[in-house]
């Protein structure tokens, strides 16, 4: 009953900021409090719940914290059994409690005696404040920090510890975090990648035989003081597109940036809720606005790599690992991976009767060339304005889409090749993606169109639209340098042009069908 | 009776004479094109389009899914066999502009300092500048500010410096790597994202042979190039 009136407290609050974010969030707190509940079946139920609760806060506070933004207001409103735990009394206990921890198979006790370093994060809603106190031998490859608070009367601490991998390719944490108390007991981890929670940590245990689903490799880690097996969280869809981010940044060397390298990422105030200034957190990253039926669900399927589902519950979808992701599909999981910039697409009526056009990351697709390509077609335009939002946002360093080796090579081809204007700088570095964008219509084609059986060079004609221009009869009359050197012969290149023009007036030389 | 005849015959000369003449003229009557028209096929990639009104002007607009390449305004007119275009109402846009200052020292590095506004006079945070050939970059802060440093050369070693933003008219200022520079950049916007505003075609007359004039489409003659206008639903 307690743990249910907490289960209200947090899951109303963080619905305020959108029902992908409760997801997560329901998730994590779910899977805690399960734990929890399990464990101390035992015990005694008051100890039980208390002790649920206290942990469950622990984890509550940590995961608002890192959570970036307001969500918890109600979460510790009027709640008189929490307290703030103060300097000395911290001290106090650091000096009772020593640290337990394993490295590379050592065991070390520490008596943590930087003081100076204690701080408190402000509670939104609350007038009491967390007490947090960094380990100070933290580093690029770890981060700990002691949480402290009181409730009920009893002071509660636990240790958040944060192991990046070595490659973080964005900002968005790629690592693992393990929660264990002061002994080094360890009570809960996770795996994220870019921002996701992709799976969790369990004991590992001879008697381990229950209906898991277990990740390509079990691993356990020397630095942690025991051995753990690793396990795919049956997460929901919605876990892709939401604020794992939010809940675990972890600021890499952002431009023109000074944050350290480890950042919690919950500074400047607002327990529950701090960093980021009171920024509202945009739940979906991929805006699909489309209202034409046929293209909305061809661009539905081209996100469907996205997830897999999960075997032995197939009515989960959970994050793909992106492995097998095609370019299309990485474009759109990077947009997806971005909490900071929004992939949208819609339709309308265009000016000048264009097929598409891309402003930013927004694509809009034109009404009156819906009304007459196939789906084959669609696909390919869908595809190929996708990239061309991608290298906008690489080129300008959207948020989230920083990366420098990349933007420097744009920037010195538009530079080497003095292009003035962006559609003919586009067209000309996209040759660098034809087989790519041929092989994502052709995975399209295969799982959702004609069957995929039209022939590779099919596919790859249609990636060399854009790089032409033909009269009202269909006659090139201008091409890209690009395209001339890819493909010298004229006819050929004429032919590439009469695939693309079947599909897109879905003439009765089309191989695509066409929307209903 | 002959005269007669011949009066007839006259008349019949001068009825074909003026039936002639004016289904002739009546070939290049239509003083006015009205509507959109267009030399590509619809719905590709690329398009291009002339606006033409009844009162004589005429909108000309060309580009792809990024936005327009080109674009100008004008006036219109179809003289005899010919369709002339004059863009001489295209109203042009002020380009990005800077202000520098100089200083020599024996350091043996430059300095190049950027105060980047837009024309409001707000300073422009992120705007985005990096050198060509020898490849260095850097963003602006949020008061617009922004440092290069280079390896200082001797005189008359030249790099460009691009600086440029989403929807910014970019400019490309060449530097000598044997001063240290202060630069004022002020930064006009564009309507379209890339390098700069869509190219302006203005103070240029064209002139084509009107070889057809139908309801839906004009066939141009444009130096022995045959181009065909077909009229597109707005």
């Amino acid at each position: 009953m307690v743990l249910n009136s907490w289960l209200f407290l947090i899951f109303s609050n963080i619905t305020k900021s959108g029902y992908s974010k409760l997801f997560i969030i329901n998730y994590i707190y779910k899977i805690v409090i399960n734990q929890l509940f399990y464990e101390n079946k035992q015990t005694n139920k008051q100890t039980s719940d208390l002790r649920g609760k206290i942990i469950l806060l622990f984890m509550s506070f940590t995961l608002s914290f890192m959570h970036s933004c307001s969500t918890d207001e109600t979460l510790l409103q009027n709640d008189p059994n929490i307290k703030t735990v103060s300097r000395e009394q911290a001290i106090q206990f650091l000096q009772q409690n020593p640290l337990n921890s394993s490295s590379n198979k050592t065991f070390k006790t520490t008596t943590l005696s930087n003081y100076g370093a204690i701080s408190f994060e402000k509670i939104t809603n609350s007038d009491q404040l967390l007490t947090v106190i960094p380990l100070p031998d933290n580093d690029k490859q770890q981060n700990s920090r002691v949480l402290l608070l009181t409730v009920n009367d009893t002071l509660r601490s636990a240790v958040f510890t944060m192991y990046p991998d070595i490659d973080q390719s964005t900002k968005d944490f790629s690592g693992r975090v393990i929660i264990t108390n002061m002994n080094g007991d360890f009570f809960k981890g996770f795996r994220m990648k870019n921002g996701y929670l992709i799976s969790k940590f369990i004991k590992k245990s001879s008697a381990y035989t229950t209906n898991k689903i277990e990740s390509k490799s079990t691993t356990a880690y020397a630095t942690e003081p025991i051995e753990l097996q690793e396990v795919i969280i049956p997460a929901r869809k919605t876990v892709q597109s939401l604020t794992v981010a939010y809940l675990y940044v972890y600021s890499y060397e952002i431009e023109s940036s000074n944050d350290s390298l480890l950042n919690w990422g919950f500074g400047g105030g607002g327990g529950g809720g701090g960093g980021g200034g009171g920024e509202e957190e945009e739940e979906l990253k991929i805006i699909n606005q489309l209202t034409n039926p046929c293209a909305k669900n061809i661009f539905t399927n081209l996100q469907s790599g996205l997830y897999t589902e999960n075997p032995l519950k197939p009515e989960v979808l959970i994050p793909s690992d992106g492995i097998d992701l095609n370019f299309s599909q990485e474009i759109l999981k990077l947009f997806e991976n971005s909490r900071n910039t929004d992939l949208t697409i819609r339709n309308d009526l265009l000016t000048g009767d264009a097929n598409a056009s891309t402003v930013g990351a927004t694509i809009t697709i034109n009404n009156s060339y819906l009304a007459n390509a196939t789906q084959l077609s669609v696909a390919r335009t869908i595809i190929h304005e996708t990239v061309h939002a991608y290298l906008n946002a690489y080129f300008f360093g959207y948020p989230d889409f920083k990366d420098k080796p990349f933007q420097t090579q744009l920037r010195i081809y538009a530079a080497e090749n003095g292009f003035t204007d962006m559609n003919t700088f586009h067209h000309n570095f996209m040759s660098k993606y034809i087989d790519a964008m041929g092989y994502s219509l052709y995975e399209w084609d295969k799982e959702f169109g004609t069957g995929g059986n039209l022939g590779w060079e099919y596919y790859k004609s249609m990636a060399f639209s854009g790089m032409f221009q033909t009269d009202p009869n269909g006659t090139i009359v201008a091409e890209m340098d690009t395209f001339k050197e890819i493909v010298p012969n004229a006819n050929d290149r004429q032919a590439i042009a009469n695939i693309i023009l079947n599909e897109q007036n879905g003439n009765n030389k089309s191989k695509g069908t066409k929307c209903d | 009776m002959e005269t007669i005849n011949l009066k007839g015959q006259n008349v019949i000369k001068y009825l074909l004479y003026i039936v002639i003449v004016f289904s002739s003229n009546c070939m290049f009557c239509q003083k006015q094109i009205v509507g959109r028209y267009s030399s590509l096929m619809p719905n590709q990639e690329y398009y291009n389009y002339f606006d033409f009104n009844a009162n004589g002007t005429f909108e000309y607009h060309s580009g792809a899914s990024l936005g327009d390449d080109e674009f100008g305004k004008g006036h219109y007119e179809i003289d005899k066999d010919s369709l002339i275009l004059n863009y001489d109402l295209t109203e042009v846009q002020y380009d990005s502009y800077y202000k520098s200052q100089r200083y020599f020292n024996s350091k043996d590095s430059i300095k190049i300092i950027f105060n980047a506004y837009n024309f409001d006079n707000t300073p422009i945070h992120k705007l985005q500048i990096y050198s060509y050939p020898n490849y260095n970059s850097t963003i602006t802060d949020f008061d617009g500010k922004a440092m290069l440093s280079f390896k200082k050369e001797k005189l008359n070693t030249k790099i460009e410096i691009h600086i440029e933003g989403e929807f910014l008219v970019k400019q490309v200022i060449c530097i000598d790597l044997s001063a240290n520079y202060i630069f004022n950049v002020y930064m006009n916007s564009s309507v379209i994202i890339g390098f700069g505003h869509p190219r302006a075609i203005k103070d240029e007359i064209k002139k084509y042979g009107l070889l057809e004039f139908r309801d839906n489409s004009l066939k141009l003659n444009h130096n022995g190039k045959i181009i065909e206008l077909v009229k597109q639903s707005k």
